[in-house]
C-alpha cells in the first residue's frame, strides 16, 4: 500500500513536473516570437487557390509587444485602406474605407479567414499562444520540441488542438498544425526563413495551408524594422482611420 | 455625354501630372447599376457611377482627401441624363493641430456617428442622401468643422460646426413620392357669418377637395447665424465601446409652416368645394440627445444605439383660408376657417432607437440582426413604425461567390392590427468577384403588404438588378 501511494505521489510529482516544463517552453516560445519591443513589417501576401492560381496582396503591419498590432492593405486597389486593429481584451476593429468608419469585429468572426486568406482573423490576432492555449504536453524529437496546446476556455476559436515544432536552440515554432473538433488536421503553418536579425529570432516567411479545401497563402515579409521606438498612440482607432 | 467625356479628359490629364509624386494615391472605383421592374419590365433605375478619389499624406502632419462622382442617371432620353459631377469629399486633415492629439478636419466631408449597421439614429450631422431608397445610410457631405480630441486611449472628444443648412435629397426618379411627407388636408373647411349680415341657410362645413398643391421650399438664409454644432464624447470601457452625443441642427426634411388655400370652385349644394393649396415648407431645428454602445458577448457582436429628438419650439401649419365674399362677388359677411394643424411639439420628443446583433458560425454563415425603431424619415412617435431586419449571407469558393439567401425585414405600421398594416421585404443577392478588383452582384427586391407605411408603396416596384463595380 505504501508502495503505492510512494508510486502515485512519484507520478504526480512527475506529471506536475512535465505540464510545468511544458508551459514554461511555452512561454519562452511566445518571448522568443515577441521579443522585439516593437515591429514594423512590409508584407506581401500570395493567396493560391487550389488549382495554383494566386493573387497578390500587399500590407504593412505594426506591432508592439505581445498585444497590439494594426493591420493595413495597400494592394490590390479594392482592399487598399482596409485595416484591422488589435487590442487587449479580444478588441478588434476593422476599418473599410468604403464605409467610412471603423466597426468592432465579433469574436464569432475571428474564425473566418481573413480577406480570402489562409489566416484568419484569430490568426492575424495579436495575442500571446500562452494567453490563448493551455501547454498540455511535451515532446523531444531530435533538436525540436514538439508542443501540443489546448485552447483555454475563455478562447473562442474553431481549433481544439494545437501541435506546434519548434527549436531547441531558438525556440522559434517551425511549424504549427492546427485541429478541429474531430482532431482532424484541418491548417498548417510552415515558418520558413528562420534567421536570427540583430537580437531577435524571426521568420521572414510563412505558408499557412488549408488542408480541407486544398489552397494555400504564402505571406512574405518584404522588410522589417525593430524597436524603432512606436509609440502607444500608433494603435488607437485614431490611427487606424487616419491613415 | 461630352460633358462627361471632358471631365474624365481633364482628370486624366491631372492625373498624369501629378500621379508621379510621392504620397499621393488616386483610387476610385467604376459602378454601373440597372433595376428592372419585375412587374411591367420597365427600367426603375439606371446609374453608371464613376468615383475618382485623390488624397496625399503629408507624413504624420496632415491629410488632403478629395471624392467626386461622376453620373449619369435616369433615362438615357432624357436630357437630364447626365448629372453634374458632385465633390463628395474635400477636406484638409490637420494631425496634432495646436495642441498634441488634436485633429482638425476642415471642409467637405462625412461625418459618421453610430455603431449600428447602416440605419444609425444617431447619424444626423450630414443630411440624409435618399436619392435612392434602397442605399440605406447614404448622406450627402456637408461642409464642416471637425475637432477631435483624445485624451487618453481610450477616449475620444468631438465637436463639430456646420456652417451652412443643406436639405436632404428626396428619393430619384420613380421613387420620388415615396417617402414625401404626408401634407394631407382636413376634408372641410368651416364657414361662418359675421354678426351684422343677413342669416344665410348656410352650411356650418364645406367639403373641400384638394385640387392641386404646390409646395414652396424656404431654406434658412445663408447667413452665419443658421449653424448647426454637436458634440460626442466616444469612451471604451473594459471593452466595449460607448459614446453619447448631442446636436443642435436642422432637420434635412421639411414640414409645413403656411398653407394658402385658394378656392378653384364653390359649391354649398353638393357641398364640395375644390381647391389648390400652395404650401410653405420650413426646416424645423432640432436637439438630437444620442447615445450608442458596441461590445461582444460569447462570440456575439452587440450594439444599440438610440437618439431623443425635441423640437425647439412648436411646429404648426398656419392655414390662410381663401375670402368666399371675394369668390361669390358680393359681402355676405362669410368666414372660412380651417384649424391650424400642429406638426411637432417641444414637449412632445420622439425616441427612435436600434439594437442589433451579429454572428458568424462555425461553417461562415454570418447573420445579422436588426430591431429598429423609427425609419430615416419618420418623426415624432405616432408616426416611428417597428422595422426587423435580418441577413444571412455566407462565402463559397475561396471567398469568389458571395450568397445571401436570405435578406431583408419585416415592418409593423400597427401591432393592434398587424395583418392590415404591414410590410415585408425579400432581397436575396448573389455576388460574384472574378478577380481582386471586381465585384458583380445580381439580385431581387420583392416587397409585399398592405395599410399604410413606407414599404407598403413599394409593392409594385418588385425588381431584378444588376451591379458591378471595379475598384481601382
Amino acid at each position: 500500500m505504501k508502495a503505492l501511494v510512494v508510486l502515485f505521489l512519484v507520478n504526480l510529482t512527475a506529471l506536475f513536473a512535465f505540464g510545468q516544463n511544458a508551459t514554461e517552453v511555452l512561454k519562452k516560445m511566445d518571448e522568443t516570437i515577441y521579443a522585439p519591443k516593437d515591429q514594423t513589417i512590409s508584407i506581401k501576401m500570395t493567396i493560391y487557390d487550389k488549382n495554383g492560381k494566386s493573387s497578390v496582396r500587399e500590407a504593412n503591419t505594426l506591432q508592439k509587444g505581445y498585444d497590439k498590432r494594426i493591420f493595413r492593405f495597400t494592394s490590390p486597389a479594392s482592399q487598399a485602406g482596409i485595416g484591422i486593429l488589435s487590442l487587449p481584451n479580444d478588441v478588434m476593429y476593422l476599418y473599410m474605407p468604403a464605409y467610412e468608419k471603423e466597426r468592432r469585429i465579433a469574436s464569432s468572426a475571428k474564425n473566418q479567414n481573413f480577406a480570402g486568406s489562409d489566416f484568419s482573423y484569430d490568426d492575424m490576432e495579436s495575442k500571446s499562444y500562452a494567453e490563448k492555449y493551455d501547454a498540455i504536453s511535451l515532446k523531444n524529437e531530435g533538436n525540436d520540441y514538439i508542443l501540443e496546446l489546448k485552447p483555454k476556455p475563455t478562447h473562442q476559436t474553431d481549433y481544439t488542438k494545437l501541435i506546434i515544432t519548434l527549436g531547441k536552440d531558438n525556440y522559434y515554432p517551425k511549424k504549427v498544425q492546427y485541429f478541429d473538433k474531430s482532431n482532424k488536421q484541418i491548417k498548417e503553418l510552415n515558418n520558413q526563413k528562420i534567421e536570427k536579425k540583430g537580437n531577435y529570432w524571426v521568420a521572414t516567411l510563412f505558408e499557412m495551408k488549408d488542408l480541407r479545401k486544398g489552397t494555400r497563402t504564402v505571406m512574405e515579409f518584404t522588410s522589417v524594422k525593430y524597436d524603432s521606438g512606436l509609440s502607444d498612440d500608433e494603435f488607437t482607432v485614431r490611427k487606424l482611420v487616419q491613415k | 455625354m461630352r460633358k462627361l467625356i471632358v471631365a474624365l479628359i481633364w482628370l486624366y490629364v491631372i492625373n498624369s501630372a501629378i500621379a508621379q509624386t510621392d504620397g499621393q494615391n488616386w483610387k476610385g472605383y467604376l459602378q454601373p447599376d440597372y433595376r428592372v421592374n419585375l412587374h411591367n419590365g420597365l427600367w426603375l433605375w439606371s446609374e453608371n457611377r464613376l468615383t475618382l478619389g485623390w488624397n496625399k499624406s503629408f507624413e504624420d502632419k496632415a491629410k488632403i482627401t478629395t471624392d467626386i462622382w461622376f453620373r449619369t442617371l435616369g433615362n438615357p432620353s432624357d436630357p437630364n441624363w447626365i448629372k453634374l459631377p458632385e465633390v463628395r469629399e474635400a477636406k484638409i486633415d490637420v494631425y496634432d493641430f495646436l495642441i498634441p492629439k488634436l485633429d482638425l478636419s476642415f471642409g467637405r466631408q462625412r461625418i459618421k456617428w453610430g455603431t449600428a449597421d447602416k440605419v444609425n439614429p444617431t447619424d444626423n450631422l450630414n443630411p440624409h442622401d435618399l436619392e435612392d431608397i434602397w442605399d440605406f445610410g447614404r448622406h450627402k457631405p456637408s461642409d464642416a468643422v471637425v475637432l477631435k480630441y483624445y485624451p487618453d486611449e481610450q477616449t475620444k472628444i468631438e465637436g463639430v460646426y456646420l456652417p451652412f443648412f443643406q436639405a436632404l435629397n428626396m428619393p430619384a426618379g420613380v421613387y420620388s413620392t415615396i417617402l414625401m411627407p404626408d401634407f394631407s388636408f382636413p376634408d372641410s373647411m368651416t364657414i361662418r357669418q359675421k354678426p351684422g349680415y343677413p342669416p344665410l341657410p348656410l352650411p356650418s362645413k364645406i367639403g373641400i377637395q384638394v385640387d392641386t398643391v404646390i409646395l414652396q421650399y424656404i431654406n434658412p438664409d445663408f447667413s452665419a447665424k443658421n449653424f448647426s454644432f454637436a458634440f460626442r464624447l466616444s469612451r471604451q470601457v473594459k471593452g466595449i465601446d460607448l459614446s453619447a452625443s448631442y446636436h443642435y441642427g436642422y432637420d434635412g426634411i421639411p414640414v409645413p409652416a403656411v398653407a394658402n388655400i385658394a378656392l378653384d370652385s364653390l359649391n354649398f349644394l353638393q357641398n364640395r368645394s375644390y381647391i389648390s393649396v400652395t404650401t410653405q415648407l420650413i426646416y424645423p431645428r432640432l436637439h438630437r440627445i444620442g447615445f450608442d454602445i458596441a461590445g461582444n458577448l460569447k462570440g456575439l457582436g452587440l450594439w444599440g444605439e438610440a437618439c431623443l429628438t425635441i423640437p425647439d419650439k412648436d411646429y404648426v401649419l398656419k392655414v390662410n383660408t381663401p375670402d368666399i365674399n371675394q369668390v361669390i362677388g358680393i359681402d355676405l359677411g362669410i368666414i372660412s376657417e380651417v384649424s391650424d394643424s400642429v406638426i411637432f411639439r417641444k414637449n412632445k420628443p420622439w425616441l427612435k432607437y436600434v439594437v442589433g446583433a451579429d454572428y458568424t458560425f462555425e461553417n461562415g454563415v454570418y447573420t445579422n440582426f436588426q430591431y429598429l425603431h423609427g425609419f430615416l424619415h419618420e418623426r415624432t412617435n405616432k408616426e416611428l413604425n417597428d422595422y426587423y431586419l435580418l441577413r444571412l449571407e455566407k462565402r463559397f469558393l475561396n471567398d469568389k461567390l458571395k450568397l445571401a439567401p436570405i435578406s431583408g425585414g419585416f415592418v409593423i405600421n400597427d401591432y393592434n392590427d398587424v395583418f392590415s398594416n404591414y410590410a415585408w421585404m425579400w432581397i436575396p443577392e448573389c455576388s460574384y468577384y472574378p478577380n481582386d478588383n471586381t465585384e458583380i452582384s445580381l439580385g431581387v427586391k420583392i416587397i409585399d403588404g398592405t395599410g399604410k407605411g413606407t414599404f407598403n408603396s413599394l409593392k409594385d416596384f418588385d425588381e431584378c438588378y444588376i451591379r458591378v463595380k471595379y475598384s481601382f
